[in-house]
């Protein structure tokens, strides 16, 4: 008897197969992530508005991910040095034409109701540059680390001016992966880490809002404002979920004390809303999909294609670790979103592009 | 372009990597079941602490009936719309004032000390335009409060007596039959307990009556009003809910 394999075809006649429980894993992902953020906004005015219009991202983010994953991939590495140009210039312009939400200068308004967050997509296009240039030949020289992390660096300036230390942390840790990974010599990477690091410094120093974040951090009870009083509303809104939580709609702490419940504080509020086994439940799923990008790049002989591959699964198991680490009194409050499960456009629809491209080079294996 | 890693090498590099990021997400995960489950008892009798509030409902004054079974005092809810404090940061105060000179043109300016009564005697749909614009400056507020009104002329008004708030914020009558029959009129103030969230608003979905409150009772005075009074609307006294 012949076997079916459950399968999209998306390759050519001998094309590999983009394989449908992917698919599959990533429209579930996205209806938890709605009614998550439906739970964190349930006892808002208006609790389904932004639950409907992430479905509609979905939808969208279904549709991207379908076409990335139909493009060669030997495209985007043609196209990756002009992707990150861009990525460059729209960082650069929307410090000057962007709008501000959430004190963050990092959007641009296409509508009244409609914006979008140019270093979302720039996180995707800057790994994908960063995999083709450092697999670009073989050897290890200084000059070409010193290269790749100056024009990382620029990027991740952009974003510190935005200011985006989340995205930052995030952009950062994509250098560092791709770096490893592609062979760069420890020492160079060490010393790029705390070149970085002295700038990190810098950067606290001069910004008052990020040392009270690490004050507040490291002494909650000190007094330090704002931020060492969302630190305590995160232990708070976890103690509140126990061990199964309270029911979904029921994420009444979150919705009263944390900063962006559907947003930046969305696992905090899944944990109120679904207790310890379900904050587990992502983690472990997070896990997973960082266990199966790494399969997947042991799989491909292209070497651009394998580092972007695993680079994709290891960025967004670090910036979801980032947010479940904030959202859990880990490391000190930044803003970063729960890739997939949290609200935004934008953030939905570059992590459906990027695993859409990942699924492409992956078939050409 | 194939490859000129070798492949072994970018195996153990990629399962460094990753065990390094599994053993961040076990360390992430041992956080959550210390904060949700280990120390959850703790918390959560901080968490109430510092969300949960009692307060009184103030039972409603009885009325003052003539001996025709003719109202000649009673309570009126009333609400008014006031700046309780200034808000501290600079940017807010302006968002602020930029706000009130939209939707409240003619508000007074804010010279005094707060409390500043910005309007009084509002209307249900100002009362809803009010709660919608300032929903996020929780430094202004919609105050309900209750007024004594009686009808009649002059000397039945003071047969009946004036009112004035004590200082547990409770109506009492300071003359007259308002005085003669306070017991009887004041009633017992109810309780309730309800969370509030980080402006100090009420969560009403946790609202709970732990006692109901208990209407004063009307008196009846020995006095008839003229046929066809109406209340004169004087405002004796009013007191806060």
């Amino acid at each position: 008897m012949r076997k079916i394999r459950f399968s999209i075809p998306l390759g050519g006649e001998s094309g590999p197969l983009l394989p449908f429980a992917a698919l599959l894993i990533l429209i579930v992902a996205g209806l938890l992530g709605c009614l998550s953020i439906y739970s964190a906004r349930a006892f808002s005015e208006a609790p389904l508005v932004f639950a409907m219009k992430q479905l509609v991202w979905l939808g969208g983010g279904i549709a991207v991910f379908l076409a990335a994953g139909l493009v060669p991939f030997s495209w985007y590495r043609r196209g990756a040095a002009g992707l990150f140009l861009f990525t460059l210039l729209s960082l650069l312009l929307v410090l000057f034409f962007g709008v501000e939400i959430n004190g963050m200068h990092g959007w641009f308004r296409l509508t009244e109701t409609l914006c979008v967050q140019p270093s979302e997509f720039g996180k995707v296009f800057f790994l994908l540059w960063l995999s083709v240039a450092a697999s670009a030949d073989s050897a290890a020289s200084f000059r070409k680390t010193l290269f790749l992390f100056g024009m990382s660096f620029l990027a991740i300036l952009l974003l510190m001016m935005e200011p985006d230390f989340g995205g930052a942390l995030v952009f950062f840790a994509a250098f560092l992966i791709v770096m490893a990974v592609s062979g760069a010599n420890f020492r160079h990477l060490a010393a790029a880490v705390a070149l970085l690091a002295v700038c990190g410094v810098i950067f606290i120093a001069l910004n008052d809002y990020a040392l009270l974040r690490i004050l507040g951090y490291l002494d909650p009870e000190g007094g330090y404002g704002v931020d060492a009083w969302h630190i305590k509303q995160f232990q708070y809104t976890m103690a509140h979920g126990g061990w199964s939580g309270s029911a979904w709609g029921s994420a009444l702490w979150s919705s009263a004390f944390l900063p962006l419940p559907h947003t930046d504080s969305l696992f905090a509020s899944m944990v109120e809303s679904t207790g310890f086994i379900g904050g587990m439940i992502v983690i472990c799923g997070f896990a997973a999909m960082g266990a199966g990008f790494t399969a997947m790049s042991w799989k491909i002989r292209d070497d651009a294609g394998r580092v972007f591959v695993f680079g994709v699964g290891a960025m967004y198991l670090v910036q979801a670790l980032i947010h479940i680490s904030v959202n859990s009194v880990l490391l000190p409050p930044t803003g970063v979103t729960l890739p997939l499960l949290s609200y935004g456009g934008s953030s939905l629809l570059s992590v459906m592009l990027a695993f859409g491209m990942a699924f492409s080079a992956a078939k050409e294996e | 372009m194939r490859g000129t890693m070798a492949a072994g090498g970018f195996k153990l590099k990629t399962l460094m990597i990753l065990s390094f990021l599994l053993t961040w997400a076990a360390v992430a995960a041992a956080h959550v079941f210390y904060y949700a489950v280990a120390r959850r008892d703790q918390s959560l009798t901080d968490a109430r602490r510092i969300a949960w509030r009692e307060a009184e409902i103030p039972a409603l004054r009885g009325r003052i009936l003539d001996r025709n079974g003719i109202p000649a005092a009673w309570s009126e809810l009333y609400h008014e719309l006031i700046l309780e404090r200034i808000p501290d940061s600079p940017r807010r105060r302006e968002n602020l004032r930029q706000r009130m000179e939209r939707v409240l043109p003619g508000a007074p300016a804010w010279t005094g000390k707060p409390p500043i009564l910005l309007k009084s005697n509002l209307a249900p749909d100002e009362i809803v335009l009010f709660a919608r614009e300032f929903r996020l400056f929780p430094e202004v507020r919609i105050v309900p409060a209750m007024r004594r009104v009686a009808a009649g002329s002059s000397e039945i008004r003071e047969r009946i007596g004036k009112t004035a708030e004590n200082n547990a914020g409770e109506i009492v009558g300071i003359s007259g039959l308002e005085r003669k029959y306070d017991m009887e009129l004041s009633g017992r103030a109810g309780r309730v307990i309800v969370m509030l969230d980080r402006n100090g608003n009420w969560c009403n979905e946790t609202l709970r009556i732990t006692r109901r409150a208990e209407n004063g009772k009307d008196v009846t005075a020995d006095f008839a009003l003229p046929a066809g009074t109406e209340a004169s609307g004087e405002r004796f006294e009013h007191a806060e809910n």
